[in-house]
């Protein structure tokens, strides 16, 4: 699990430190840097399976990214816990494109610092060889690998592989809609596009328990559903259609166009849960198009999504909203307020931190809290007078 | 003193000055707070206001349990007057409705939340009467004889009228909207601000001993405490 990332020049994050739990919740006003928290850990996970200079083109080149167009290096430091081991991961890029990269594994909190930055840029590059294999050259003459302890490998492994590909989600319920075509991997497109197609890969995996596993937990979270089904328009387009529950032997379907847009973004979520893409989910505004009442559903598959109560195993979520309603479902331990100065930038807050919350929580609900006073109120505690 | 009005809507505590509805507004306008100027002069001018639905509630359910909405709301005001505009106290009005029990819950719930002064005034049973019970201040306006005036509402108890009461004679609003058209105005806002200014609060606190006069009491106690 991703629990701390520290951001420096990168866009309006000038040095933001953020805490992270199995399920975190980004609040704060348009413009704060929720989003750019998010495209931090989406940009350092391409870097992890694309080459160097193919991630940092174009709008995301580092005269561009930088804060303030400065010429500082922009810089990311990771940690991830799994079991009793922390990892710890630190890129720097500076506007020629060159990095330097440390390490460190953290084992029962002894600190074994094996940083080695070129050899271990090497070793990097290994590991994205057998994901990429056409992006990456490597130095035959002096394997990394011999560098580090077989440990050290898996756990760097498992944590490169939580970071890989990650897309940054703003799932569209008429996206979620369209048929798609089979593709080759199992990833969902960021606006939802291709969610036929994952679920075809899924269903027809090896696996036949992924399927009727999903099935019972969209049946858990929408009890009026039973499956899903793919619709084929032609050889290569597919829809979904959904069964109802109680329909008997025969089945009765219902197009996707005339399901609820809470069924198809709890689908797009569960087949997420279900895939063996990797990652950590990033999941910007999801009550965007949904009715107030859907959106505890959907905060409580997301939840589960990240217990492992749904899906394949724990997988964390990150989510950035603007709706009070949706944070009402999260515990003061899952939010992060997200303020941006113009001189410093962006910061971020606890909001299990602020000194008096066990009080203010008396008479609010967190989505209260939040909406009635205001991001500075609610961190700074009261003004003066 | 630095206060945070809360209202049931523009007659009680204006309206922002600006077309965006900005939320608190300064507290300028309405009835009550030239009122509660007049029995607090020291009342500053950049005191803020809102109505009751600027308190919106976005959950059934909070840490204690539910409770009535006043009193929620009164919780929302107290907090958001400490601790986000910087507000010594909070003077929170209310029309009874009918509904006797209106705020009564609201004082414990606040205290609970956030210590901040908080003065209750309940209008019994409707805002309208802190207006009609102001003769002679609306005789002047309107510029007839209290006489004249007494003619048009003749039942001197101004807290049983009622905007819907089953007696013609007892429904506010028609009162008010035949008394302002004496000098060819209708009954607004601007029309009610102009009587509030003019209100002499003894003769207010005699016509309505059991609304505004407990509230008017409450804030000179206010005053007293802030002092």
């Amino acid at each position: 699990m991703l629990s701390r990332l520290r951001v420096q020049n990168f866009r309006c994050l000038r040095d933001v430190t953020v805490d992270f739990e199995p399920l975190t919740v980004l609040i704060g006003k348009n413009d704060s840097g929720k989003t750019s928290i998010l495209d931090a850990i989406r940009v350092l996970g391409d870097t992890m399976s694309r080459p160097i200079p193919e991630v940092f083109s174009g709008v995301n080149h580092p005269e561009v990214l930088s804060w303030r167009r400065e010429s500082k290096p922009v810089s990311w430091e990771i940690t991830t816990d799994r079991d009793q081991h922390r990892f710890l991961y630190h890129l720097q890029l500076d506007r020629s494109l060159s990095i330097k990269e440390r390490r460190s594994l953290e084992v029962d909190l002894s600190v074994e610092d094996v940083s080695a930055p070129e050899k271990y840029r090497r070793y990097w590059s290994s590991l994205a060889y057998g994901l990429s294999p056409e992006l990456w050259e490597i130095d035959e003459d002096e394997p990394a690998d011999e560098f580090y302890h077989e440990k050290d490998r898996e756990e760097l492994d498992r944590s490169v592989h939580e970071l890989l590909n990650l897309p940054r989600y703003r799932l569209d319920p008429d996206a979620l809609r369209r048929p798609s075509a089979p593709r080759p991997d199992t990833l969902l497109d960021a606006s939802g596009r291709s969610l036929p197609s994952l679920l075809d890969g899924l269903f027809s995996g090896a696996d036949a328990s992924i399927r009727t596993s999903l099935e019972q937990s969209l049946h858990a979270a929408i009890p009026t559903l039973r499956g899903l089904s793919l619709l084929s328009f032609d050889d290569s387009t597919k829809t979904i259609e959904y069964v109802l529950a109680g329909s008997g032997k025969r089945p009765i379907t219902i197009p996707c166009e005339n399901a609820s847009d809470g069924a198809l973004l709890v689908t797009a979520y569960l087949a997420l849960a279900y895939s063996d893409a990797p990652g950590t989910l990033l999941i910007e505004e999801p009550e965007n198009g949904l009715h107030p009442s859907l959106l505890r559903l959907v905060f409580e598959t997301l939840h589960k999504i990240s217990t492992g109560e749904y899906g394949l195993g724990p997988r964390q979520v990150i989510i950035a909203t603007q709706s009070p309603l949706l944070l009402n479902y999260a515990t003061k331990e899952e939010v992060r307020i997200v303020r941006r100065d113009l001189e410093t930038g962006t910061h971020v807050s606890r909001l299990a931190d602020v000194p008096d919350i066990d009080r203010l929580l008396k008479g609010f609900s967190v989505g209260e809290l939040w909406y009635h006073l205001g991001e500075d109120a609610l961190v700074e505690g009261e003004t003066a007078k | 003193m630095k206060v945070l009005f809360v209202g049931d809507g523009a007659h009680d505590v204006g309206k922002p000055e600006t077309r965006f509805h900005e939320v608190p507004w300064i507290a300028l306008g309405g009835v009550v707070p030239h009122l509660a100027r007049k029995v607090v002069p020291g009342i500053r001018e950049d005191s803020l206001a809102l109505t009751w639905g600027d308190l919106a509630r976005l959950s059934a359910v909070q840490g204690s349990g539910r409770v009535k909405d006043y009193a929620r709301k009164v919780g929302f005001a107290v907090t958001i007057a400490a601790r986000r505009y910087g507000c010594d106290a909070v003077v929170a009005v209310v029309d009874r409705d009918g509904e006797k029990s209106r705020l009564v819950e609201a004082e414990a719930i606040a205290k609970a939340i956030y210590e901040v002064p908080t003065v209750y005034g309940v209008a019994i049973e409707s805002i309208e009467a802190w207006t009609l019970g102001s003769r002679t201040a609306l005789a002047v306006h309107v510029g007839v004889g209290l006489p004249a005036l007494h003619g048009h509402y003749p039942h001197s108890r101004v807290e049983e009228f009622y905007a819907t009461s089953g007696k013609a004679e007892l429904r506010s609003k028609e009162i008010l909207a035949r008394v302002a058209g004496l000098c060819h105005q209708r009954d607004s806002l601007a029309f009610r601000e102009a009587v509030a200014q003019a209100t002499d609060v003894a003769e207010l606190e005699r016509a309505c001993p059991r609304g505004f006069g407990p509230f008017a009491a409450a804030l000179r106690g206010l005053s007293v405490v802030r002092a």
